[in-house]
């Protein structure tokens, strides 16, 4: 398994490390940005730090983000059917469950690899800020990594059902589109305030508040048994998918 | 394993699909010989080759390879075997030695040294993109990949198509060299009937899903004969001794079968050898009987 797993690393180890240092850079931007405000020049204007102070919790939501860079290349799975990898697969003596075991267990370390400079920006700020972590903070991050690692199973079974790129994104879209719309809705908002005359505030992103996933951190470990069920579920129903499929 | 007589054993298999049945086909590829599958594109080459791999389900019949049965068998079987296709099945942004890394982990008895060495003799570059080879170069990572886990039967689905005759040679020279090792063998299918009369023991001629000829080539070879005579002539052979003829205005050719039969029977004419690509292009035509 540990060879598949390297294969799917090879293959998309541009992209993952491209992501991370994405992922880097927005959260180093985030921390200049606090430590300004802390003890910089944007500390002599603690109204327009205030009017920040709320996206920068936008960085704990980065891992659902994230998900969704991840998802374009995890297309791995539909590039194995095209190129003829899962049918040469199958024409070795590798037992199925390692297949399908080898991209679950993928999609957790790129998850995982993607919301390191997550964690780094939290403890950071933390840092920056004097506070300390607190216990909820990694209540919080870690409600939003099972999340979004949820949503990772389930879209490597889809791959495995689908074969279809374009299906797989297709049935993602509704997410896809939410996340990138209010993703848009929230920069243009913060440029519009930063503008001589605002318009009204329509940022639906703000609405997303700790305070809001407090109820649901509450519920982490339930959280983290439906992530484990999921993994179980996608893994099972992905092997049978593949032990039936016919490589024509 | 010792005791197999046959490397690949097909009883009555049968798979239908919309539009095209493999229909109750059997034969057998006897162990330490090189059997050619061959027929025209849509005959169901491919799918006997699926069918053998359990890469899709059988509607009927059995197959055993190396002495087991393929489906309660599969997984044993598949460790000692080796498929070759016309693709490269590997990802075009793999290179050579990260190719080894991964079969190490498909192949428990994969062997570095051989796969190197093979790599080394077919001069292929171990640290560039497989986007970046050749389709000869391709074909030979996937024949040194296959070649480098002691499989006991290397199965190849048209794997010398679209190859220059160089490269070809090359490749086939390889598969005399595999069957030194008397326990192995080689399925080959493909419409390249010259390769094939270079190194194949058996033929067996399949058009739309059924088996017409099954043996040794060279005794299906000598058992054939085509008679070139005038239109005239050829209206004095009985039709149940013509397999099909080409008609010109020039005169007829006619493929007949039973060679020994045919000279006595008609003593006037001229029966020449044939080959095996005329064998097959009068064989799909032998519904027709006559054509142009």
């Amino acid at each position: 398994m540990k060879q598949l797993i390297y294969k799917d690393w090879i293959l998309s180890r541009k992209t993952t490390i491209i992501t991370m240092i994405y992922c880097s850079l927005i959260a180093l931007t985030f921390l200049l940005i606090r430590i300004s405000a802390n003890c910089g020049n944007l500390s002599h204007d603690p109204m327009f730090y205030l009017s920040l102070k709320r996206n920068m919790y936008i960085m704990r939501y980065m891992p659902c983000a994230v998900f969704f860079l991840v998802l374009v290349d995890n297309g791995s799975i539909v590039k194995d059917y095209n190129c003829g990898w899962m049918r040469l697969c199958r024409t070795t003596g590798i037992k199925t469950e390692a297949i399908v075991a080898s991209k679950l267990v993928y999609s957790l370390i790129s998850i995982s690899a993607a919301i390191v400079p997550v964690m780094i920006y939290t403890v950071s700020l933390c840092i920056a800020d004097g506070s300390g972590i607190t216990f909820g903070q990694l209540k919080n991050l870690c409600t939003i990594y099972f999340i979004t690692l949820t949503a990772a199973f389930l879209d490597t079974f889809l791959s495995f059902l689908l074969k279809k790129a374009y299906l797989v994104q297709l049935v993602m879209l509704p997410a896809v589109g939410t996340a990138a719309g209010l993703m848009m809705m929230h920069l243009f908002n913060r440029i519009n305030k930063l503008s001589a005359e605002p318009v009204a505030d329509f940022d639906l992103l703000d609405l997303i508040r700790m305070e809001y996933a407090e109820p649901l951190s509450r519920m982490l470990p339930v959280i983290f048994i439906i992530t484990a069920a999921v993994f179980a579920i996608c893994f099972f129903a992905s092997v049978k998918i593949l032990k039936r499929r016919e490589m024509p | 394993m010792k005791d197999i007589q046959n490397a690949i054993e097909i009883r009555d298999l049968t798979k239908k699909y919309d539009g095209f049945t493999l229909d109750n086909i059997s034969f057998d590829v006897p162990r330490g010989s090189i059997m050619g599958f061959i027929g025209q594109n849509g005959a169901g080459k491919t799918t006997t080759i699926r069918l053998m791999l359990n890469l899709i389900k059988k509607d009927s019949g059995s197959i055993k390879m190396l002495g087991l049965d393929n489906t309660e068998n599969e997984r044993e079987i598949k460790s000692m075997i080796s498929a070759v296709f016309d693709e490269l099945p590997f990802h075009e942004a793999l290179n050579a030695d990260q190719l080894s890394v991964i079969m190490s982990g498909l192949y428990k008895s994969w062997d570095k040294m051989t796969y190197l060495s093979y790599l080394e003799r077919f001069a292929l570059p171990r640290k560039k993109r497989f986007g970046e080879f050749s389709k000869g170069m391709k074909m030979k990572v996937q024949i040194a990949a296959a070649l480098s886990h002691g499989a006991k039967l290397l199965i190849m689905d048209e794997a010398t198509t679209g190859l220059d005759p160089v490269v070809r040679n090359e490749i086939l020279d390889i598969f005399l060299e595999y069957l030194q090792d008397e326990s192995n063998s080689i399925f080959l299918s493909s419409h390249i009937t010259t390769d094939l009369e270079k190194i194949a023991d058996s033929v067996t001629f399949i058009d739309k899903g059924r088996i017409l000829l099954s043996g040794n080539k060279d005794e299906i070879v000598e058992n054939h004969g085509m008679i070139k005579c005038t239109n005239s002539q050829y209206k004095e052979i009985a039709p149940e001794d013509v397999i099909s003829a080409r008609l010109t205005d020039f005169g007829a050719e006619v493929m007949v079968s039973g060679k020994e039969k045919i000279e006595k029977k008609y003593s006037g004419l001229t029966i020449d050898n044939t080959t095996l690509e005329e064998i097959m292009l009068f064989y799909v035509r032998r519904k027709t009987k006559e054509w142009l």
